[in-house]
This record gives structure tokens, C-alpha cells and sequence, in this order.
């Protein structure tokens, strides 16, 4: 493989070309009990892929007992008041689909993919599991004890062992830094109450939305999803106002010991921006130039210029309430320091000079081609639907994303290179042998070496 | 726009199928290019691909790693497109470029808009022709290759299980050797290793174009005759020989590696995709450890808790490859009852066979697959490529779907038989080290 880009999936929400996206018609109700729901026939293939988004996810999770969102997604397919999961498993598995209920930090989200012709199996099963699950006991003794076998297999990878300690790190103790998948004390006094209590809060009709793309006709879709969720009983949406993560003000160096590393992974970066921030699309354009594509200044500079790693970049993950920024990359632990000079060098650069016309324009075009292609699939469209409504973006964003990243002038750039890409008050986190590294990550400012066994509790 | 039709029929037994049909066209240049063309006006975009024949398979120790590290090499300029000017204008242009090395294939795409697709022509022609092969851009990507070694591999405790299966499966055919290859080979390719390895290879004779998406097919021939067909042809490459023994006992070997949980890798020699078996292997695969009703997670991960991910596969190769299945062990339990768990099963399933919905319940995971690949232009160029490369002609992907209606549980019984038994059976297992007791030095 040619190359491996660490781009958060919000920046890939990148922009288009010239030419006119296409949008096929979408038609949108609000069944009485307040389920919004947004069907979109497209047959390009013959599939029907159901997605549900509840307000409310892991950054919602009580101090203390990070996970239970997780927790409780992941057991919503493990048996409902009327199948068991296996009995689950077998009829999902027998006509080829899929179905995963997960938690992100803000929403939980339920997914579906079944061939058009298993449609009325794909949605009984679909909405029995967001309607009626049953959270057994016995189910959540197993799956307590599969999250935290997961939390040991996390610490083999050293690539999300630095992304776990730097979002652990970059938010302080905010809430958007709560691990999803739960901590060993929280998934250890979890209980069934807390599960049936966040549920009950969640997934609630009048705080959820609906989208169907596929191969299907809108009214006979229509009727059905009016007999699945129309007695669904409304609760209430959830409030997801949270205060901004603060700013981490200096230089700060986390150092994750792993002894046996002949390679360093590193994160840099702070908090970044919320996703309704008004510079959000110019920080988009700013950071493709920087570590956007493969072209990007720092693929550039640290791949094709000079081999100090596979890969390199850099990515604005965005939220409600805020956001951060980090770049991503990995050397043997002999050019550590090369590489930071280089990163430091660029981000120092790109806020004193910023970008030229021909960078502006190239990641325009390259962010409006990425956006074209990524409608082709029925999932990424239902994404992108349910980020409409769940962000509250304009109607129309489908269509006139291109002409907004198009609008982005260079002077809009500059300010965004000056405003956001923070040099002097930087978080950088190391995973490598801290005896090796330790020289090293000193002069770039306080160190705190953490054992491994602590870097992911 | 309807890209291609799937019409959707109840077979009376033993399971419900597609006919499938996708709008191809092809043409073949005097200097042997094969060109394959799918117009699909669904998106404004255009998929260009170029698939070689050629892989890790062809190589010979000493210089294992060329052909993944002559990939990289291909993006570093030719006689009239400087170093970095390639991914510049694609990127300009709305696009991006990408490619991956396997044991059978090189494949290389590019997705772009529509305004783009003559340049992109230009481009590919002039590589083909005349790629600039020199010390700076070998020295260039062989250490960004060695960095993506390291990260994929030497600090990659699965990945390292896997190259072990592999390197201690095969003693006589290169999937023996990894396709990033050996460190220490690595650093011994030779310059002129890269150029005798292009002119092999990269010969027109020896590729395969694919155009899918938004473009014009009738307009593309004489534009592709006017580029591309006074590239020289080339002797055709020497066959791979498969020279691999009969294995005749189990081979077991220890990894000792910093890591938290204990794990074990299984391979099987399987069938290569000309038999009628590997499919039957293929369907074996899926009712192991396709979704959570499947017999091996069922058993181990579901029902007694002792592992927490378990899976398994059958490569897709042109010689022989691996039946493989991993398991990662729950804290505290040990391999020995997983490996234990894993061939009772193996033996169920030879002396009794599957149920009926064990064997529907695989075909429909099949057909969803299938159906997946056409979602995106690159999806289908991707398909289109691998058929033509490694199962000899993209036409057999569309009869795919038959291959696996054919199979009955008495194949299923049979090849489990043949091929998963103790005597074809190689085994890794992960001991876990402490970080920091092991070091391992790859330099």
C-alpha cells in the first residue's frame, strides 16, 4: 500500500469541482411522536440501508463511569424483549446484511445494510433492536468482559494508544475526552440500570432521526416506517450543551513508555474549533494545504522529501461544542527529533506566511472531488444526512458544500493559518521507549512519562 | 443513471441468487494492452486503473520487497512529468492517486474529474514509457518503505504472526516472503534490480487498463492507440514455478513478542482460484466466522468466552495460498483450548457436514459482497483488475455467483477433509512478553 493518511472523518467532509452535485430527491416528515424521517431512493445498487441517530453519546457519560454509552450500544443487538441474540445474529446473518448499534461522542448511531429483496427482515430486526432491547444479564457479563479484554488488546497497538492518550490529554478532564469504551473501573460497577437509564434518555423518538437510502419506493417505505416506529413513545430531546474544551496553553510533551517500539508514534496538536464555527470551511481549505492529501506540506516534507516516515498529516476533528487538532505521524525512534524540527519548522511557516494561490486552489479542487465521490455509496449518503440535522446545517448543504469551500479566498486562509495552527501552545505525545526518547522530548517542554499499563485505564 | 442491472430471482434451491450483468467493453493495442471500459455517468468522476501481473510472487530472495517498493518508485516522475508533478495535477484536478502490491498483482488508480481524464492518459502513457528510475528516488522510497515496514509489521504484533505463518508454510514458493518484504532485503535492491524489474514488468504486454465512471468509451480508444501503442512489447515474463512439497506434518512454531494477550494464527494450504475447490474452501470461511452465528465465534467467542475475536479465510491467490483462521485469547485463557475448540469443529464439519442454512446463510453473505463492489467506481475497477490479474479474466467475476451455487456439503466435507487437516497445518502462537523484556532489532 502507498500510503496511509490519519484525516479525521469530520475533515473528509471535505468539498468538490466545478461541476454540480447531484443530490437525488430526499423527502422529509416528523411522524407525530416527533421521529424525523428522510427517505432517499437510489438505486445504483440493489441495497436498503437503514440509519438511526439518537442525540446523546459517550461525552454524555456521568463522570466516573465512561462507557456506559458504549455499553449500552453495544448490547442493544444482544437481545430484545423478543429474540435473543443469537436468534438475532442468525436472521441478520442469514440474509448477508448487517447491523451494529455504536456510540459516538455525541450520538449513538444504529445501522443496517440488507439487499433490497430482505428489506421487511432488515427493518423488523432493525427497529426491534432500537425499540425493544432487553439488556439481559447474562449478555452484559459477557460483553463486560469482552470491553475489557478490548481495553489489554488496545495497548498492542501503538497507533491507538497515542491517539487514546492524546484525546485523553488534549481535553483535560472535558467530557469529549471520556474514553468510549469505558475505563476498567467504570465497566467494572456498571450496571444494567445505568444502561436502561441512558436508553431510556436516548433513544427516544423526538431526539432521534431517521434516514433510508436505497432501492425502495418513498410511499410504500413510508407506510412501513410508520408501522415500525409510529408507537415508539416520545420522551424529550436531550440536552447536549457542554462548555467549550479550554485551550491548553504552553508546550506539554506525554510520553507513553513502550519499551519494544523501533518506531515512534507522535501527535501534535490542541483544541480546535466547534463544528458550526464560522471559520470551520476555511480551516478545512487551511488544513488540506498543511496535511490534507498526499501533496500536503507535510506528507511533502517529511515523506517525499526526506523518507522520515509512511505517512504524515493532520485533521480538525469537530463537535458541538468544540473541537482539536492534531497531526499524526510515525518515525524510527533514531529521527524523532528530525521529524519534530520539521513539523515544528512547517506549522511555524504556514502561520508566518501561509499558503500561495496555487496551494488555495488545488485543495479546493481536491477536497470538491473527494466530496463528489463520496455520495456514490448509500452509507456515506445517510451520513451525511443525519450530520445535517443532527448539526443543524443548512438544507441545501449537500449541494452547495463545493460553492462554500470554493468561496474560501486567500486572505481567509492566512487567518485561518494564524488563528488555529497553535505553535506555541502545543500538546505532542510520544509512544516509544521513554529511556531512548526521554533526551529528546525534554527540550520540547515538561515531560510526563506514563507506563503503558496506565495508558489506557 | 442505472450503472448496471442486478435482476433479482428466487431459484428454487438450493438458494436465491442475482443474474448479473455490468456493461463492459474492451479493446486490445498491437503491443498487447489489454483495455477494459464501464462508462457510469453517476458521479462526475473518472476511475483510471492499471492492474500489472505481477507481485511478491514473482520474486526471488535476495530482492524480496521489489515489487511493493518499484510502486512507490512509479509516482516519482518520468521523461515529461517531474518528480511530485503526478499527484500534483491530480490533486489539482480533483482527484488522487493510490496502489497497492500483492503477492499476484501491482494495481495502480487514479480517481478524478472528468476535464482530467487526457492529461491522466498523458501521464500514464509517459510512465510507461519512460519512468525515471535513478539513485535518489530509490534511495527515496526505500526508506519510506522501510518505515512502512515498521509500522505495518516489526511494531504490528499480528501482522508479524502472519509474516511467521507464511514464511514457515511455504518453504519453496515465494508467498513464503512477505510482499513488503525482508528487512535486510530491503537494503540490498540494487538500481539496477529497479530498472531490469520495470522493463520486465511494466511492458504493456504484461498489464491491463481499466476506465470506469464518467467518460465517453467510443472517444477513449483512439486516444489510448495514439499514447500508449508505440510502447515497445516485451518478452513475456518467465512463469512462476510452483515448486512448494507436499507438507507432511504439522509445522509449530513460538512467537515471543511484547503483548497483552495471547493469540494464535492457523494456516491451512488451500486451493488456488482455477479450482472448483476454492470456492467450496470460501464457503467453509463463512460458516466459521462470518457474523456472530458462526460456528467458531459462536462457540469461542460467544457461547465459552475464551477468545475475544476470532476469524477466518481462504486467500484468493493463482498458486495455492493459505486457509487461514486467528484467534486472540481472552485474558487468563490459554491457546491450547482454543486450538482444541477450533479442530473439533473442523472435524464436525468434516464427518457431518453443514445444515442447509449454514450453506444458504454463506451464499447470501456472498451475494451482499458481491453486490458491495459495485458501489463506487473504484470498487469496480478494483474487482475488474484482480479477475483479470489473479483468476485470468475480469469476465469470471461474473460468474462467480455460480462457482459458489455449485457447491454442495458434501464438497464442503470433502475439503475439509483434504485440506484443513494436522498434516497441512502450520501454527504461530503468540507469547506475550512484557514491553520491554523482548527487543527486537530490525535495522
Amino acid at each position: 500500500m502507498r500510503r496511509t493518511f490519519v484525516i479525521s472523518l469530520i475533515l473528509l467532509a471535505a468539498a468538490a469541482f466545478g461541476q454540480q452535485i447531484h443530490v437525488p430527491p430526499t423527502t422529509r416528515q416528523t411522524l407525530d411522536n416527533g421521529l424525523t424521517v428522510i427517505l432517499m431512493e437510489y438505486r445504483k445498487v440493489p441495497i436498503v440501508y437503514f440509519r438511526l441517530v439518537a442525540r446523546g453519546g459517550s461525552a454524555q457519560d456521568p463522570a466516573g463511569v465512561e462507557g456506559v454509552a458504549g455499553l449500552t450500544t453495544a448490547l442493544m443487538r444482544e437481545g430484545t424483549t423478543t429474540r435473543s441474540s443469537t436468534e438475532i445474529s442468525n436472521t441478520i446473518d442469514f440474509i448477508g446484511g448487517s447491523l451494529s448499534v455504536d456510540a459516538g461522542l455525541e450520538y449513538c448511531a444504529a445501522n443496517s445494510e440488507v439487499l433490497a429483496k430482505d428489506v421487511d427482515t432488515g427493518l423488523d430486526l432493525f427497529s426491534d433492536v432500537i425499540l425493544r432491547p432487553s439488556f439481559p444479564d447474562e449478555e452484559i457479563e459477557r460483553q463486560r468482559k469482552q470491553s475489557l479484554a478490548g481495553l489489554d488488546a488496545v495497548k498492542e497497538n501503538p497507533r491507538s494508544i497515542a491517539s487514546i492518550t492524546f484525546s485523553k490529554n488534549v481535553y483535560g478532564g472535558h467530557p469529549y475526552g471520556h474514553q468510549s469504551f469505558g475505563t476498567r473501573s467504570s465497566l467494572e460497577m456498571l450496571t444494567k440500570r445505568d444502561l436502561l437509564e441512558f436508553y431510556r434518555k436516548v433513544f427516544v423518538p423526538d431526539n432521534s432521526i431517521l434516514v433510508v437510502v436505497g432501492d425502495f419506493k418513498v410511499a410504500e417505505m413510508h407506510n412501513k416506517i410508520r408501522t415500525a416506529f409510529g408507537s415508539w413513545a416520545a420522551a424529550g430531546k436531550v440536552d447536549l450543551t457542554l462548555p467549550p474544551p479550554a485551550m491548553l496553553r504552553g508546550r506539554k510533551v506525554v510520553l507513553v513508555d513502550k519499551a519494544d517500539a523501533t518506531q515512534t508514534q507522535i501527535r501534535v496538536g490542541n483544541t480546535g474549533v466547534d463544528i458550526k464555527h464560522p471559520d470551520y470551511i476555511a480551516i478545512t481549505v487551511a488544513n488540506t494545504i498543511f496535511g490534507g492529501g498526499f501533496t500536503s506540506r507535510l506528507n511533502d516534507e517529511l515523506r517525499v522529501k526526506r523518507s522520515l516516515t509512511y505517512g504524515a498529516g493532520s485533521g480538525f476533528a469537530a463537535n458541538l461544542a468544540g473541537g482539536s487538532y492534531s497531526i499524526s505521524t510515525f518515525t524510527k525512534n533514531e529521527t524523532i527529533k528530525e521529524t519534530m524540527d520539521v513539523i515544528l519548522e512547517e506549522l511555524k511557516k504556514f502561520r508566518e506566511k501561509g499558503a500561495t494561490r496555487e496551494e488555495r486552489e488545488k485543495a479546493q479542487n481536491y477536497m470538491a472531488g473527494n466530496f463528489a465521490r463520496s455520495l456514490q455509496t448509500p452509507e456515506a449518503l445517510a451520513s451525511r444526512m443525519t450530520d445535517i440535522e443532527l448539526y443543524g446545517f443548512p438544507k441545501d448543504y449537500l449541494e452547495t458544500y463545493i460553492k462554500k469551500i470554493k468561496a474560501v479566498s486567500l486572505s481567509d486562509v492566512q487567518r485561518a493559518a494564524r488563528t488555529y495552527f497553535l505553535l506555541d501552545d502545543l500538546l505532542m505525545v510520544f509512544v516509544a521507549p521513554a529511556q531512548h526518547i526521554m533526551p529528546v522530548a525534554e527540550p520540547y517542554g515538561p515531560v510526563s512519562v506514563v507506563d503503558l499499563k496506565d495508558a489506557v485505564q | 443513471m442505472q450503472m448496471f442491472m442486478l435482476a433479482v430471482f428466487l431459484v428454487l434451491a438450493p438458494t436465491i441468487l442475482f443474474a448479473q450483468s455490468i456493461d463492459t467493453k474492451e479493446f486490445m493495442l498491437k503491443n498487447g494492452l489489454k483495455v477494459v471500459m464501464v462508462e457510469d455517468h453517476t458521479v462526475p468522476s473518472v476511475c483510471f486503473a492499471i492492474a500489472f501481473h505481477v507481485g511478491s510472487r514473482n520474486e526471488r530472495q535476495g530482492i524480496t520487497g521489489i515489487s511493493h517498493l518499484f510502486e512507490h518508485m512509479m509516482f516519482n516522475g518520468s521523461k515529461n512529468y517531474k518528480p511530485t508533478v503526478f499527484d500534483q495535477i491530480l490533486e489539482a484536478g480533483g482527484g488522487y492517486s493510490n496502489a497497492y502490491t500483492s503477492n499476484d498483482i501491482t494495481f495502480y488508480y487514479e480517481e478524478f474529474n472528468p476535464d482530467l481524464l487526457d492529461k491522466v492518459l498523458d501521464m500514464e502513457a509517459d510512465r510507461m514509457r519512460s519512468l525515471k528510475i535513478d539513485t535518489s528516488n530509490l534511495e527515496q522510497e526505500r526508506g519510506i518503505v522501510k518505515e512502512e515496514r515498521r509500522v505495518s509489521t516489526d511494531n504490528n504484533v499480528r501482522s508479524k504472526m502472519f509474516e511467521d505463518l507464511y514464511a514457515a508454510s511455504f518453504v519453496a514458493h515465494p508467498y513464503h516472503n512477505p510482499v513488503v518484504g525482508w528487512m535486510g532485503d530491503l537494503n540490498n535492491i540494487t538500481l539496477q534490480d529497479a530498472r531490469d524489474y520495470f522493463k520486465r514488468f511494466y511492458a504493456p504486454n504484461n498489464a491491463t487498463v481499466i476506465v470506469v465512471g464518467d467518460f465517453d468509451s467510443k472517444s477513449l480508444r483512439p486516444k489510448m492507440e495514439k499514447l500508449f501503442s508505440s510502447i515497445p512489447k516485451q518478452a513475456s515474463p518467465r512463469q512462476v514455478n510452483n515448486a512448494e512439497p507436499e507438507q507432511e506434518g504439522e509445522r509449530r512454531l513460538m512467537l515471543h513478542k511484547a503483548a497483552e494477550l495471547p493469540a494464535v494464527a492457523i494456516g491451512f494450504k488451500g486451493a488456488p482460484v482455477s479450482s472448483p475447490d476454492f470456492y467450496a474452501l470460501q464457503v467453509v470461511s463463512a460458516i466459521l466466522s462470518r457474523g456472530q452465528s458462526s460456528r467458531l465465534y459462536n462457540k469461542l467467542v460467544y457461547e465459552d468466552e475464551i477468545c475475544t475475536e476470532i476469524g477466518a479465510g481462504m486467500d484468493e491467490y493463482i498458486d495455492p495460498g493459505l486457509f487461514s483462521i486467528f484467534a486472540q485469547m481472552q485474558p487468563g485463557k490459554k491457546v491450547a483450548d482454543a486450538e482444541e475448540d477450533i479442530y473439533e469443529i473442523l472435524n464436525e464439519i468434516a464427518e457431518k457436514g453443514v445444515t442447509d442454512e449454514e450453506l444458504h446463510k454463506a451464499l447470501n453473505t456472498v451475494q451482499t459482497d458481491y453486490v458491495g463492489e459495485f458501489k463506487t467506481n473504484v470498487g469496480i475497477a478494483g474487482r475488474l483488475g484482480y479477475y483479470e490479474v489473479v483468476h485470468g479474466d475480469y469476465k469470471t467475476s461474473f460468474k462467480v455467483l455460480d462457482q459458489y451455487t455449485k457447491v454442495t456439503i458434501d464438497d464442503i466435507k470433502r475439503v475439509v477433509r483434504q485440506y484443513l487437516n494436522d498434516r497441512k497445518r502450520t501454527v504461530i502462537i503468540l507469547v506475550p512478553e512484557k514491553s520491554g523484556e523482548s527487543s527486537s532489532s530490525t535495522n
